[in-house]
């Protein structure tokens, strides 16, 4: 179980620091008594719930953590809902996670009025934090407040399967749902025990957390720290701001982040050579790894292992790997990307072609992959999980079809990556389906359709999306703004422009390279 | 070369999407108006604009979080 690296922890290293957030740090001792007193609460007030989960609605707070931990201590898998997230969104995560028990932090309060008159189903709303003026919540939910913890039960913890929910992962659906990745405590575990094998992590450590809960990736910060003793240090969001500082502030060790991150604080003039020699082990992963910032971070941590992890949150977190080697990658480095490597240990990759039948080495194809990282599939989705989850000619395991495209490697290359089979894009290291987006747009615009495009590129991904609609009577930049309510912040959409009819190409559909053209000669609207 | 606050306030306007109205003081960054990418661009506008080269030391909220500010930390690297 996944708990159980942060309760040795406890039992190795109670007066370490587990966890820093702004101005406060908490020790294992006070991290583990904090999560037992909520897991103790939850316990008492939800004895029976439908189903083994609940939701963290916080962010970048002890609570947040305890919440995590809490959730875990419980016996459940824990569901992060992020408050700056818009009201919909979250009230239909709570409503499809049936969840009974949402733990939730001051940064959660703002919203939270509105987001429980949106939800039928009684919830337990425990705000485990002294905050002022909180009195009640709607009907019929019910409140628990900070003096109304349960004291922290000292019996056993509850047993779990390795196939129980560790969390549940809302991700962008191409129809405009999200998706809900289930990952068990079996896949997490693995993910944690074998990224411990490769690097040289112990108590001293300090671990970066840029990622939010909402995010998988931000599960390795969490994790590995807590399973070695060592301390996870959580930016406030002033400081994610100039997080090329935070890593001076907060003494990191260990450094994880989408490789935008990189680049933003490269073009800022914090990636000098030799600027960041604490750091010693550096990964990246969520988009595709630019060689040259890569070789700029090599020279700026130049005591670190540099790593380009790849993976979908389906096959938990990472499943690939590739060391950063300055005499032999730039060699191995195809359009000016890193190569996402070699399978994880356990992990078999398979490329293959629209029958899902292998590819000769050299060629390109989708990427399938198998072994105890695959996930559990999507939550209530029978359907996208049989599409997504299967079992290709001439193999017995479930493989997960990534959508993502490589060539297969020939003689002990490492895989590249090469682009998409579908219009699912990065944006900072954020997955979005752009049918998501223009789902957004056509029911704001009342209108059939609409197109999104990732713009402006960069060389990891995009910075954000653009939007179109044709011949409706509206005015764009109210038009943004309800999208923009509609959607995650992160989508980053920066305008959506109104034009008197689509270009078309030849065969009479709209023409989405034509819109994208416009963009770069400089059309504003 | 000089950097006026009529240039900054169209610079937000136009290149970073700012649709809100923005006063002196109104924070940027820190309010979420704005994101840390959006401070890549900025920092790259004002030194273009005012001639002046950003230090790793420079980039932080105190000198980039209104326009006030980045009006303010302008004179003072112009005047040393």
């Amino acid at each position: 179980m996944i708990r159980a690296g942060f309760l040795r922890s406890v039992a190795l290293h109670p007066d370490r620091p587990a966890l820093e957030v702004g101005e406060q740090t908490l020790t294992y001792r006070a991290l583990d008594a904090f999560a037992r007193r909520i897991a103790a609460t939850l316990a008492a007030h939800v004895p029976s719930p439908r189903q083994p989960l609940t939701a963290v609605f916080a962010q970048r707070s002890p609570t947040a953590y305890a919440g995590v931990l809490g959730a875990l201590y419980r016996g459940h898998g824990y569901v992060p809902m992020n408050p700056d997230f818009p009201v919909d969104r979250l009230a239909s995560m709570l409503e499809r996670a049936e969840v009974d028990a949402v733990i939730v932090d001051a940064q959660g309060l703002p919203k939270l009025d509105e987001l429980l008159r949106l939800v039928d189903r009684p919830l337990v709303v425990l705000v485990p934090e002294a905050v002022d003026g909180l009195t009640s919540v709607p009907a019929p939910h019910t409140l628990v407040t900070a003096d109304a913890l349960h004291d922290a039960a000292q019996d056993p913890l509850p047993a779990l399967a390795s196939d129980a929910i560790a969390n549940l992962l809302f991700t962008s659906g191409s129809t405009g749902q999200p998706k809900g990745v289930m990952v068990s405590q079996g896949n997490l575990v693995r993910f944690i025990e074998l990224v411990l094998a490769r690097y040289p992590l112990g108590p001293e450590d300090r671990f970066s957390q840029l990622f939010e809960l909402v995010f998988d990736l931000s599960g390795f910060d969490m994790f590995a720290a807590w399973w070695v003793g060592a301390c996870v240090c959580c930016p406030t969001k002033a400081q994610m701001l100039t997080v090329g500082q935070f890593v001076h502030d907060a003494r990191l060790t260990v450094w994880f982040s989408v490789p935008s991150t990189a680049v933003l604080m490269k073009r800022l003039g914090f990636l000098e050579p030799g600027a960041l020699p604490n750091l010693k082990v550096s990964l990246f992963c969520g988009e595709a790894l630019p060689a040259d910032v890569t070789r700029t971070w090599a020279e700026a941590a130049s005591n670190s292992v540099v790593e380009n992890l790849y993976g979908p949150t389906e096959l938990t977190l990472a499943c690939t790997w590739y060391t950063w080697n300055a005499d032999r990658s730039p060699a191995e480095c195809e359009n000016g990307l890193v190569p996402i490597g070699d399978p994880f240990p356990g992990m078999t990759a398979r490329v293959v072609n629209a029958d899902l039948a292998e590819v000769a080495p050299g060629e390109l194809g989708e990427l399938l992959m198998a072994g105890p990282q695959v996930t559990l599939g999507y939550w209530r989705d029978a359907e996208k999980t049989a599409a997504a989850f299967v079992v290709p000619p001439g193999s017995d395991a479930v493989h997960y079809r990534t959508g993502d495209l490589v060539r297969r490697p020939v003689d002990g290359a490492p895989m590249t990556f090469q682009g998409r089979a579908d219009t699912q894009i990065k944006v900072r290291g954020y997955r979005i389906e752009l049918g998501e987006v223009e789902a957004a747009i056509r029911a704001v615009a009342e209108t059939d359709f609409a197109v999104a495009l990732g713009w402006p590129k960069n060389d990891a991904g995009y910075d954000g999306i653009v939007g179109f609609v044709a011949g409706v009577n509206a005015d764009p930049k109210a038009l943004k703004a309800a999208v923009a309510r509609r959607l995650p912040p992160y989508i980053g959409l920066s305008r959506v422009h109104v034009l008197p009819e689509f270009p078309l190409n030849v065969n009479g559909k709209v023409d989405r390279k034509a819109l994208g053209r416009m963009l770069e000669e400089g059309f504003r609207g | 070369m000089s950097l006026t606050r009529a240039d900054l306030l169209e610079f937000l306007q136009t290149e970073l999407d700012l649709d809100e109205p923005v006063e002196d003081e109104t924070l940027l960054f820190s309010s979420a108006l704005l994101d840390s990418f959006s401070m890549v661009t900025l920092v790259a506008f004002v030194e273009k604009r005012a001639g002046l080269r950003f230090t790793p030391g420079d980039v932080n909220l105190g000198n980039l979080d209104s326009v006030g500010r980045v009006l303010r930390f302008v004179a003072a690297k112009q005047a040393r």
